[in-house]
């Protein structure tokens, strides 16, 4: 009893894109990536390019074991209304529930990345719980409700061409176990319990999914590198549990990348900070412009240009790395560093909501702190 | 030359964005369409009423109009109405008098133009008062039309009633058909009231709501109408234009009035 009054909280409240105005998923693992405007598919070299584009696993160097990595965000909603989830009751009708949050976009999300992570290949545990209520409309109260926890076992590998590692192409495939889902509320549900709605989001479904990935650096003279990428995260898209369930958690709808970027080495020293945690190799200072254009399997008439772009810029030195970036048409920015062998990460980006690009904007924040363990290479 | 590659490649930019970008409103498109409803509903969370109808309109009034851009216009209008959908619902969950619960849920004046602006809410959900039974209707609609026309019912409460900041009855809804004076309720409004009732019975019995309050409101209303000597709310008339203060409808809309102020 006590569990599912937790869950109605955190469901209703505590939490945080759409109906058709919605918001692009995309991968989620780590900080950094939002700090640069979500473009990192053509840089990820760490243990994030399992989650952005497992051909970077190639560039891995080193045995990383990383305990964990606990991502905590929130939105800006959620902060306003601190009061109000606060005083959260359980007890009362979901329509006077949602007229304290009617205009507003409430969003949250915990998570936590246990991984280990060798040259070409990595396995991951994760464990993801986010909720969103998102009621537009006082008079005709439109709300979209999204509550997903999920457990995922991730497995990926990475091979490579040329005596540079030029060509690198990889794969991951995840087991994911997933309770609840997105879901927009008509009326005569609103007009129920809050305890009827949280049916809605109590089932459970199994899913395999498949990632395919590719980066290419060009044949260039020098040490600065251009690289290029091609994501396609959740090939077919990722459905979970049988068809014939009532309110199946919902698939995930799969996700084609591309892009870009130059990675500048700064001098000539070593980054004591890289290489602890990935070997010798590429482990100087620099500094790094990232481009992706994701959801390339949505047409511009079905998701308006800007947001399906994404710019960034990761500048990595001894201490600390800063990044800043435009992830749609928002500012992004965050920094990581190490305390010992904790490393800490902080970033806010904003995602579009709406239908186009400005409409509505939903400006976050990310916290996460995660402990590497690094090993001699191979 | 080299001002001239510049302002070239600046407007081969300024090209590139505005294809790539295109017309966010376009109502040919999905997106253009579902960009208009976005905004109206936007706008509606903020309580700006005419800018969602200007952002609704053009699409209403187009052959792309269908029912959510319906039910998104009507809201615009009870918007103006000062509606709040999410208010009415919580007064009337677990509500000991569901006309005190509607009552006080509306947050109009007399003389203010609510009822004016309910009144095309319902012109927008009834297509212009061509789909005036239930079983015409989709699901959706009907299960806004009931909500829809309990705010006829709280504007003329708050219109004729004086009701107190809980909702009860401060005075009786007079309409006294021959007579008519002044202080009472106008033709087109007692027979708005009346026609209300009839509708949100017969919207609730071609809804998919199921709520015990909803429920319990359209049971007190059926009750009503048997007091009010009829078989049936449905078969009170429900064309708010009907009474001329002297026929059968003005009649039908003087003993419902009489005993809604009894439930009341």
């Amino acid at each position: 009893m006590l569990g599912k009054n937790i869950q109605i909280l955190f469901i209703l409240f505590f939490v945080s894109n759409n109906a058709s105005a919605r918001e692009l998923y995309g991968p989620d693992a780590g900080v950094v990536p939002f700090g640069m405007g979500r473009a990192y598919s053509a840089i990820a070299d760490d243990w994030l390019a399992l989650h952005y584009n497992p051909a970077g696993l190639a560039l891995v160097r080193k045995v990383d074991f990383q305990v964990f990595d606990i991502k905590v965000s929130s939105n800006q909603d959620v902060i306003g209304d601190y009061k109000n989830i606060s005083d959260l009751d359980s007890s009362g009708s979901t329509a006077s529930t949602l007229d304290k949050y009617a205009g507003k976009h409430v969003a949250a999300q915990i998570s936590n990345h246990t991984q280990i992570t060798v040259p070409y290949v990595a396995l991951g545990f994760s464990y993801d719980v986010r909720a969103e209520i998102d009621t537009q409309n006082k008079s005709l109260p439109v709300t979209n409700m999204r509550f997903t926890r999920d457990f995922k076992v991730s497995v990926g590998g990475a091979a490579s061409i040329g005596k540079q590692k030029d060509l690198r192409f990889g794969a991951r495939f995840d087991w994911i176990k997933r309770k609840g889902g997105y879901r927009k509320l008509r009326i005569d549900e609103i007009s129920g319990s809050t305890s009827a709605l949280v049916d809605f989001f109590n089932n459970y479904g199994d899913g395999i999914a498949g990632t395919f990935g590719m980066q290419y650096k060009l044949p260039l003279q020098g040490r600065t590198e251009v690289i290029t990428s091609f994501v396609w995260h959740d090939i077919g898209k990722t459905s979970y549990g049988s068809h014939t369930m009532a309110n199946r958690p919902t698939r995930t709808d799969d996700n084609i990348t591309v892009g870009a970027a130059i990675r500048l080495p700064i001098g000539g020293r070593k980054n004591r900070r890289l290489e602890r945690r990935y070997g010798p190799t590429r482990s100087t200072n620099h500094l790094t412009f990232a481009f992706d254009y994701s959801h390339l399997n949505y047409s511009l008439d079905e998701e308006h240009f800007p947001k399906h772009i994404h710019l960034g810029m990761n500048l990595d030195l001894p201490i600390l790395s800063i990044q800043l970036g435009l992830n749609q048409t928002s500012f992004t920015m965050g920094t990581s560093f190490d305390i010992g062998i904790i490393r800490v990460a902080v970033a806010t980006y904003a995602e579009e909501l709406g239908s186009y690009a400005g409409q509505r904007r939903d400006r976050r924040y990310l916290l996460s702190i995660g402990s590497g363990l690094g090993f001699k290479g191979f | 030359m080299e001002v001239s590659l510049s302002r070239t490649r600046i407007g081969l930019f300024l090209f590139l964005f505005l294809v790539a970008c295109g017309n966010r409103f376009d109502l040919s498109t999905e997106r253009g369409r579902q960009a208009r409803i976005d905004d109206a509903n936007f706008h509606l969370s903020k309580g700006e009423c005419d800018l969602a109808l200007n952002a609704i309109n053009p699409i209403y009034n187009s052959p792309h109009v269908d029912d959510e851009v319906r039910l998104v216009t009507a809201s615009a209008y009870a918007c103006r109405a000062k509606f709040n959908f999410l208010a009415l619902m919580g007064n009337l969950t677990g509500a000991s008098n569901y006309f005190n619960a509607i009552a006080k849920s509306l947050g109009n004046s007399a003389g203010d133009g609510a009822a004016t602006d309910i009144y095309r809410a319902i012109d927008a959900l009834s297509e212009n008062s061509s789909k005036m039974s239930g079983s015409q209707r989709s699901n959706s609609i009907n299960n806004y039309m009931v909500f829809i026309q309990m705010a006829v019912v709280g504007i003329m409460q708050r219109n004729y009633g004086s009701p107190g900041a809980d909702g009860s009855q401060g005075t009786n809804l007079v309409y006294t058909t021959g007579s008519n004076p002044a202080d009472e309720m106008s033709n087109l409004d007692a027979c708005a009231l009346s026609a209300s009732i009839s509708i949100l019975v017969d919207s609730f019995n071609n809804s998919s709501l199921s709520d015990s309050s909803t429920q319990g409101l359209v049971t007190s209303l059926n009750n009503m109408c048997t007091s009010a000597g009829l078989s049936s709310c449905v078969d009170i008339p429900r064309d708010r234009t009907a009474c001329d203060g002297t026929n059968a409808n003005s009649i039908t809309a003087q003993a419902v009035i009489s005993e809604f102020n009894n439930a009341w």
